[in-house]
C-alpha cells in the first residue's frame, strides 16, 4: 500500500490510522530480527499519536495526506526524547532535547512516527554494517547489504515496515539503499531542507530527503518539509509530453554492470514512448568533481567528528580509516577543492541547454554481499565503496536534485535503480518524469520474498 | 607524494603505523586525482560556501 493509498482508506472509514500504525509495528516485530532496519521501535508512543490522528479525524480536524501515516526516521535524525545514535558509540546515549525541524514539519502533517531506523556508523558509508548496532541486511537476499548510509531506511521501506523513511545523502546515502532495495529515494536540491537537528557528516555535502515506495509519495513528503508546492501530478496526470530526456554519452554508463544499463535504456524507450524526446548529451569530467567531492567529504566529516577522534576505540575500522585520511589533507586542497567546486557547477550547468534531465544509474551493480570489499565490474577491480559512489558522489558536490526510482532486477531478483539528475530546484520535473514511468508500469518492482 | 609518515607523526595524536599503512594507497590516489586541478584556478574562482555577514539590525 501507498501513502496515497491508505491516505483515501482512512477518509473512506475503511483503515484507521491505528490499525495502520499497528500493522507496521507487527511487520517490525516479525521481519526486524531478520533485517534490523531499525534502531529504536516505539511502539507506546505511536499507538497513542495514531489514536490522537484518528480522533481528529473523527472532530473534522484533517492535516493533509499524512495524516495518520506511520513513518521512520533514519537515527541521525533528533528526535525529542528518544535516543538518537547517528549508529556511533559516540553517541550512544544521546537523548534529544528538541526535534530536527524536519521532524516538526512532518509531525504538523500529522505522521506517525513509529521508530528509528539503522545506518552506516556516523552515515559515513555505504554497506550499513554497522559494527556496534550489527549489519542492515537486504530484504531480497538476507546475505546483501541494504546500501546505505541510510540502509535501515531503504529495508524498512521494502518490506512494509513504514510508508516513509528519512534518510540523509551526502555521498549517496539515499539514492543508494533506493537502488539496491527496490524503493523510491529523493535526494532534494542542497539547501531545500533544513538540516537542522540532523547530526552533519559533511556540512556542504549533506541533504535530506524521504526514501518510499512511490514518486508521488516521496514529493508528498518533500513538500511536507520544504518549501516546494504542487509537485504531485493527480493519478494518472503525469506526462514527459515534450520533456528532453539526456543519456549521457560519457562516463555513466562505462563499469556498469549491463543489467542495469539494459534497464536504464528500457526506461528511456518507455519515456519515448510516452512522448519525450530521448538525447545523447555529453557530460563534463565526472572523475575530476568525484575527487573534489571526496577532498571536502573527508576534511568536513573528521571536523564533525574532531572533538571525538582522539577515543579511537569508538570507532569502526573503516570510518576511523576515513577520519584519519581527512586530518591528513591540507587545509588549502580543501579551500582549493571548494573553488572548483563552484567552476564545475557552471560547468554542469551547460547541459540544462540540451537536455532537462538525465537518466543515470542510481548504483552500477545490484546489491554486494555483506562483507565484500572488492567488486569487478567491466573488467576493473575497485573498492566496493569507491566502485558504488561512483555514479552518485559527484551529484552531491554538485548540489542537484536527483529521484532514484527502481529499473527492474537482475537475472538473480536484486533491484536495480535509476537516478533521474535535474536542474537545480527543479524536483517538480523529476517527479513529474518518475510518476509518469510508474503510471505506466515501467517502474514496477517485486516485493521482496521475506 | 607527500611523505604522509611524516604528515602523520605531525598530528596529535598520532596515527599508528599499521593504521597509515592501510590508508596509504587510499591518500596517493586521491592524491593523484586531486593534485592538478587546482592548477587551473584564476584568481576569479571563489569557494562554493562563502561567509555571509548578518543582514542590517539581526544579530
Amino acid at each position: 500500500m501507498t501513502i496515497l493509498e491508505a491516505a483515501a482508506q482512512l477518509r473512506a472509514k475503511r483503515v484507521s490510522s491505528l490499525e495502520l500504525t499497528r500493522a507496521c509495528l507487527d511487520r517490525i516485530e516479525k521481519l526486524n530480527p531478520k533485517v534490523n532496519a531499525f534502531l529504536t521501535v516505539t511502539r507506546a508512543e505511536a499507538e497513542k499519536t495514531a489514536a490522537q490522528r484518528d480522533a481528529e479525524l473523527a472532530r473534522g480536524v484533517d492535516r493533509g495526506v499524512l495524516h495518520g501515516i506511520p513513518v521512520a526516521y533514519k537515527d541521525l535524525i533528533f528526535t525529542k526524547g528518544i535516543r538518537t545514535t547517528a549508529g556511533s558509540k559516540v553517541y550512544a546515549n544521546f537523548v534529544p532535547d528538541h526535534d530536527a525541524k524536519l521532524v516538526e514539519d512532518l509531525d504538523k502533517a500529522g505522521v506517525v512516527m513509529v521508530g528509528k531506523t539503522g545506518l552506516h556508523e556516523l552515515a559515513y558509508g555505504i554497506t550499513s554494517n554497522n559494527p556496534h548496532y550489527g549489519a542492515v541486511r537486504n530484504p531480497y537476499d538476507l546475505e546483501r547489504i541494504p546500501g546505505g548510509s541510510s540502509g535501515g531506511s531503504g529495508a524498512a521501506v521494502a518490506t512494509e515496515m513504514c510508508f516513509m523513511a528519512m534518510g540523509s545523502d551526502t555521498g549517496g546515502s539515499i539514492r543508494i539503499p533506493a537502488s539496491f532495495c527496490g524503493t523510491v529515494g529523493l535526494k532534494p536540491t542542497y539547501g531545500r531542507v533544513s538540516r537542522h537537528g540532523c547530526f552533519p557528516l559533511g556540512f556542504s555535502l549533506d541533504h535530506m530527503g524521504p526514501l518510499t515506495r512511490t514518486t508521488r509519495d516521496a514529493a508528498i513528503c518533500l513538500e511536507a518539509i520544504s518549501s516546494l508546492r504542487g509537485s504531485v501530478p493527480a493519478s494518472g496526470a503525469a506526462s514527459v509530453k515534450g520533456l528532453r530526456i539526456g543519456l549521457p554519452k560519457n562516463y555513466y554508463f562505462e563499469r556498469t554492470q549491463p543489467e542495469v544499463v539494459a534497464g536504464i535504456r528500457k526506461m528511456a524507450d518507455a519515456a519515448a514512448w510516452l512522448g519525450a524526446e530521448i538525447r545523447e548529451v555529453a557530460v563534463p569530467d565526472i572523475d575530476a568533481i568525484n575527487a573534489v567531492a571526496r577532498v571536502i567529504l573527508l576534511v568536513e566529516a573528521t571536523a564533525a567528528l574532531s572533538p571525538h577522534l582522539h577515543k579511537r576505540e569508538l570507532f569502526g575500522a573503516d570510518t576511523l580509516a576515513l577520519f584519519d585520511q581527512g586530518r591528513l589533507i591540507p587545509g588549502v586542497d580543501y579551500v582549493n577543492a571548494q573553488r572548483l567546486r563552484k567552476r564545475y557547477q557552471k560547468d554542469f550547468a551547460r547541459v540544462w541547454n540540451e537536455v532537462d534531465c538525465l537518466f543515470a544509474p542510481g548504483t552500477p551493480t545490484t546489491a554486494p554481499k555483506i562483507g565484500q570489499t572488492r567488486m569487478t565490474i567491466a573488467g576493473v577491480e575497485d573498492d566496493v565503496r569507491l566502485a558504488t559512489t561512483r555514479p552518485v558522489r559527484a551529484i552531491n558536490a554538485l548540489g542537484l536534485p536527483t529521484l532514484s526510482i527502481p529499473c527492474g532486477h537482475d537475472a538473480s531478483g536484486l533491484p536495480m535503480g535509476m537516478q533521474i539528475i535535474g536542474r537545480p530546484w527543479d524536483e517538480a520535473t523529476l517527479v513529474r518524469i518518475g510518476a509518469a514511468l510508474e503510471d505506466a508500469g515501467a517502474a514496477a518492482m517485486r516485493g521482496p520474498k521475506i | 607524494m607527500p611523505d604522509w609518515k611524516k604528515a602523520a607523526q605531525a598530528l596529535a595524536p598520532e596515527i599508528p603505523d599499521a593504521q597509515l599503512d592501510a590508508i596509504t594507497p587510499s591518500l596517493d590516489a586521491l592524491e593523484k586525482a586531486f593534485r592538478a586541478l587546482p592548477v587551473t584556478l584564476t584568481a576569479e574562482d571563489d569557494p562554493a560556501p562563502l561567509f555571509t555577514a548578518f543582514s542590517e539590525g539581526e544579530r
